[in-house]
């Protein structure tokens, strides 16, 4: 029963990152807490393991439909553990909560913008930021 | 993936592409750090994989088929519910 369940959000988390680009990572570690018992630490360490299979078959699909810039990529990919860097520093300097409603005000920030675009009539070949 | 469409230009379907590429980058250095503390279950970690990745393809396939803006809403939802979990 456990693995069935397992098995069933880790499909979800997979179509999840079809549809948007992310790694499922957070349907992943929950459900592998609850149906596996791993630490939080373990399965989101265990997480990754998905996710760079998820990523991988993925952006494979997405080339395929000519929806990949792999240069851009790259530059994200490689430039993520700087940023990574700067996260594990400002989580020493601030508090908990401080740094929790920082990433929730940038999360809204972000979510205006695609809200924005979302309800912007769509011009063919040009973005707006 | 907002970066890449409100800063960097990208339309919807080539962010999710780009970002799902940086991604490998990004879990491949992960696991390895990981592992090397002896963090990563790999039996549980490949069980999982093979129905994410059969979810993956039929999210690609089905994302083709919706309005790319759509994309951008179903993103928008996932941040602002992410938001309320930090605030409340």
């Amino acid at each position: 029963m456990e693995v069935a369940g397992l098995l069933t959000v880790a499909f979800a988390a997979g179509m999840l990152g079809g549809m948007v680009g992310v790694g499922g990572g957070v349907l992943f570690v929950p459900a592998l807490v609850v149906f596996m018992d791993l630490t939080q630490l373990e399965a989101e360490a265990t997480s990754l393991v998905a996710v760079v299979a998820v990523g991988a078959v993925g952006a494979w699909r997405q080339h395929g439909y000519d929806n990949l810039r792999l240069r851009d990529a790259v530059v994200v990919g490689l430039l993520s553990p700087v940023g990574v860097a700067i996260g594990v520093v400002a989580a020493n300097e601030m508090s908990q909560r401080t740094l929790e409603l920082l990433f929730a005000a940038l999360s809204l920030y972000f979510a205006a913008g695609l809200a924005r675009r979302a309800l912007t009539p769509s011009r063919s070949g040009s973005a707006s930021p | 993936m907002p970066l890449l469409i409100l800063w960097a230009g990208h339309r919807e379907r080539e962010a999710t592409g780009t970002s799902l590429a940086a991604i490998v980058l990004i879990a491949l250095l992960g696991v390895a750090g990981h592992a090397a503390y002896g963090n990563v279950d790999f039996a549980k970690g490949l069980l999982i994989a093979p129905p994410a990745v059969a979810g993956v393809i039929a999210g690609t396939t089905l994302q083709q088929r919706v309005p790319e803006r759509a994309v951008s809403a179903v993103f928008a939802l996932l941040l602002v519910a992410s938001a309320a979990l930090l605030i409340f």
